[in-house]
């Protein structure tokens, strides 16, 4: 089969208009990093939190929490097979991030509420996908033609409500799924960004929006990241016709592993199509369950 | 080809723009006003409240956020009418109110609340996020009907976070049941100081609609020495 390309992602996280004029930093952090495995092929992480506004370091906690899961998910996925993927995993990493969140408020003697944050997090193999999530924002994979979310963003009853990891039930509230299927394309965004790319009456994720945004990482052939890339969507978030339309904080993560478009491979493998060499085209169904044939 | 697949074609150029939005609704902040009209508001109380009203669609809508998330719904009582239904600030027309009759409190509630059920059933079905209803009842009278149903609705609606509920006496108003409808504490209008409290409703109301999670609602305090209210 043809082996999917590596992966090519670009992240940032833009401060909204909002703390643009009130001169404070932007709440909203965000990470991708690739993990050698001893089980399996690398892992992609990917991580992003919103700092509640109204916590005295919201930032700070977003910022801790990313780097907590980044650790966690190199010392507790990387050794462990993607077939056995579990969500109780999940529960242990947000338990690691409250654990540090804690830790930081203590040192800093003050109430982990200071520290309140969303997360949103993922680990991808290449077979498998473990995602998480409290709060708002969303986690969008693709899914044939169109861009799925996998849970529906956290709102409380109210459009200004959410859930923060810092909650007391927060483990409540912590979504996970193991996914048994290859994700070929992933984002990450924050609320700032959910009424640009997310259709609330259909509650799924706008294909238009996703679509174009992927092109050009799709375009990109070398793997990893690239400093032309992150601008140009630092550029857009911070653009006018975004800041129209939101004036909180955003983030945006995109990751593909779409073989790269070049001219010659146009044909073979059209945009959001899957490619006709593949001998598994169909995404395997979004089972919690393993597939053992797919192991890698 | 034109200059904008030129652009596009540049390896530089990569322009992320080119992403379309999802076209959704604003997400909506209601606001249920229920407003006294019965006989004893005659003279400067109504016309101070019915230019209270103007002022308050014009706050609205010197915030282009506010007017377009913002929406009305009047039910004046003396007797009970639906003014308004719903509106977006944008939409909304301020009522020319006159004093009437009665003062048939308990009933302007139950219809007030039942225009929010409506009006939040709509907005779930169609995906509309909102925020925290608020409910305002103004009034310079005894009720005049067995306002205790409403009473305990009022206070299911606030255990359950349905809605603020927020009560102002005017001169003449029964403070006393007022306590026992609304758990906020009710406030005493500042002689005829409707412009003010209207101003300050709206101020408030521009607060919340483009408040986002995690973050404080700052509201002023309407019973500081120059405030339009005292307890």
């Amino acid at each position: 089969m043809t082996p999917p390309g590596d992966w090519r992602y670009v992240y940032a996280s833009v401060p909204g208009l909002a703390h643009l004029s009130d001169g404070s930093d932007c709440q909203d952090v965000c990470a991708v990093r690739q993990l050698a495995a001893t089980e399996s092929d690398p892992l992609l992480v990917l991580v992003a939190a919103d700092g509640a506004g109204s916590a005295a370091r919201g930032g700070t906690g977003a910022q801790l929490a990313c780097e907590t899961f980044l650790r966690e998910c190199e010392l507790r996925l990387a050794g462990t097979a993607p077939e056995e993927w579990t969500p109780a995993l999940a529960a242990t990493l947000l338990d690691s991030v409250r654990t540090d969140l804690a830790q930081a408020a203590a040192t800093a003697e003050t109430a982990i509420r200071d520290f309140a944050c969303t997360l949103l997090g993922a680990v991808i193999a290449a077979h498998h996908a473990l995602v998480l999530q409290i709060g708002d924002g969303a986690i969008v994979i693709d899914a044939g033609d169109n861009y799925r979310t996998v849970f529906w963003p956290q709102t409380g009853q109210y459009v200004n409500e959410t859930r923060f990891v810092t909650d007391t039930d927060a483990a409540t509230y912590l979504e996970c799924a193991v996914l048994a299927e290859p994700i070929m394309e992933i984002a990450l965004l924050t609320d700032g960004l959910q009424s640009l790319a997310l259709h609330y009456q259909e509650r799924q994720a706008y294909t238009p929006f996703f679509r174009p945004m992927f092109q050009p990482l799709r375009a990109q052939t070398e793997p990893g990241s690239s400093a032309s890339l992150t601008e140009a969507l630092a550029h857009f978030l911070a653009s006018p016709a975004v800041n129209e339309r939101t004036h909180d904080d955003k983030t945006l993560i995109l990751a593909t592993r779409w073989p790269p478009l070049t001219a010659t491979a146009t044909a073979d493998y059209p945009a959001a199509i899957n490619p006709t060499s593949d001998p598994d085209p169909s995404p395997a169904p979004s089972g919690r369950e393993d597939c053992g044939a797919e192991a890698s | 080809m034109n200059e904008f697949d030129l652009s596009r074609q540049t390896p530089f150029g990569v322009d992320f723009s080119v992403a379309e939005f999802a076209d959704n609704p604003e997400p909506r902040c209601p606001c249920v006003l229920l407003l006294d009209n019965s006989w004893s508001m005659s003279g400067q109380p109504i016309a101070e409240l019915n230019e209270g009203l103007a002022t308050f669609k014009e706050e609205l809508m010197a915030d282009s956020l506010a007017a377009k998330r913002v929406e009305i719904a009047i039910v004046s009582f003396g007797p009970v009418h639906v003014v308004n239904e719903f509106q977006t600030a944008e939409r909304f027309a301020p009522p020319h109110l006159t004093a009437e009759k009665d003062t048939p409190m308990g009933l302007a509630i139950s219809k007030g609340l039942e225009l929010l059920n409506q009006r939040k059933a709509l907005y779930r079905e169609h995906g509309i996020p909102f925020f925290r209803p608020w409910v305002f009842l103004i009034t310079d009278g005894t009720p005049t009907d067995d306002w205790k149903p409403a009473a305990s609705q009022v206070r299911q609606g606030e255990d359950s976070r349905a809605f603020a509920f927020f009560a102002v006496g005017v001169e003449g108003a029964n403070l006393d049941i007022l306590q026992q409808i609304s758990l906020r504490q009710p406030l005493r209008l500042r002689g005829l100081r409707f412009r003010e409290l209207f101003q300050w409703l709206s101020n408030s109301m521009r607060s919340v609609s483009r408040s986002v999670p995690g973050t404080e609602v700052p509201l002023i305090n309407p019973t500081q020495p120059d405030g339009w209210a005292s307890v």
